[in-house]
């Protein structure tokens, strides 16, 4: 884990005295994204914009136990702790195509 | 692109007990998890895979990888109820692998793959989410 977390002591809210002070690293699959060292309430178009992913392109996942495990619209509200880990996967996969079944 | 990059990612692919190995196949290189615990695993039967396996060709990230879809053993992967294929799914050889696979079909609708931005993370984490329809 590439975890990253700057704590300022002392402060009551932090996060005015350098660009990473009071901020941790977060992942969507293998991309990086900053929070607030405490956490910060945002939504999945946001957390998806942290990593300069799009909701119109891709869906947020959690993780859970190292495996995808919710799916966050793009408006709803989670909260993202340093350390957290989301999945986004490609919009728009159809999962019940018949197209290719069959022996490769 | 080349098939350096592809083992590359495949080695930064982290699953909780899976390890990853590749094997190049003529033009692609096969990445092979091996076990694989899918997401909602309660919903198949066994929980566990054997393997998960997916192609990927050597033009990656230029070119995306198997846009039809991806591999587990064992071959009679049952959902719950322990009789009922998985939606989507057939028996399959691997080429340059072996038989015994069971291929999960999809096709890419909507976004398409772009070499600027995904990589194997979110062609797998595609894989997760099809496990997470539980059917």
């Amino acid at each position: 884990m590439a975890t990253t977390v700057k704590e300022q002591r002392g402060g009551e809210h932090g996060g005015h005295d350098g660009d990473a002070v009071g901020q941790g690293v977060f992942h969507v699959n293998d991309r990086e994204g900053r929070v607030d060292a405490h956490g910060e309430d945002l939504a999945g178009s946001e957390i998806l914009r942290r990593v300069e992913l799009t909701s119109d392109r891709y869906e947020l996942f959690t993780v859970n136990g190292g495996h995808a495990d919710k799916r966050v619209e793009p408006d709803e509200v989670v909260r993202v702790k340093p350390g957290d880990h989301f999945r986004a996967t490609l919009r728009g996969t159809d999962y019940s195509s018949p197209a290719g079944v069959g022996r490769s | 692109m080349s098939r350096k990059r592809v083992w590359d990612d495949a080695a930064k692919l982290t699953r909780p007990a899976s390890t990853v190995r590749c094997v190049d196949v003529g033009e692609t290189v096969v990445v092979v998890l091996e076990p694989f615990t899918p997401p909602a695993n309660d919903a198949f039967v066994p929980g566990e895979l054997a393997a998960l396996a997916f192609t990927v060709p050597v033009a990656y990230p230029d070119a995306q990888p198997d846009a039809t879809g991806f591999f587990v053993r064992p071959a009679g992967l049952k959902l719950a109820d322990g009789r009922t294929s998985p939606a989507s799914t057939s028996d399959a050889s691997l080429p340059g692998i072996g038989n015994g696979w069971l291929k999960f079909s999809w096709a890419p609708k909507g976004a398409q793959w772009d070499p600027a931005i995904d990589t194997l993370e979110t062609y797998l984490a595609n894989i997760e989410a099809r496990f997470l329809r539980r059917n």
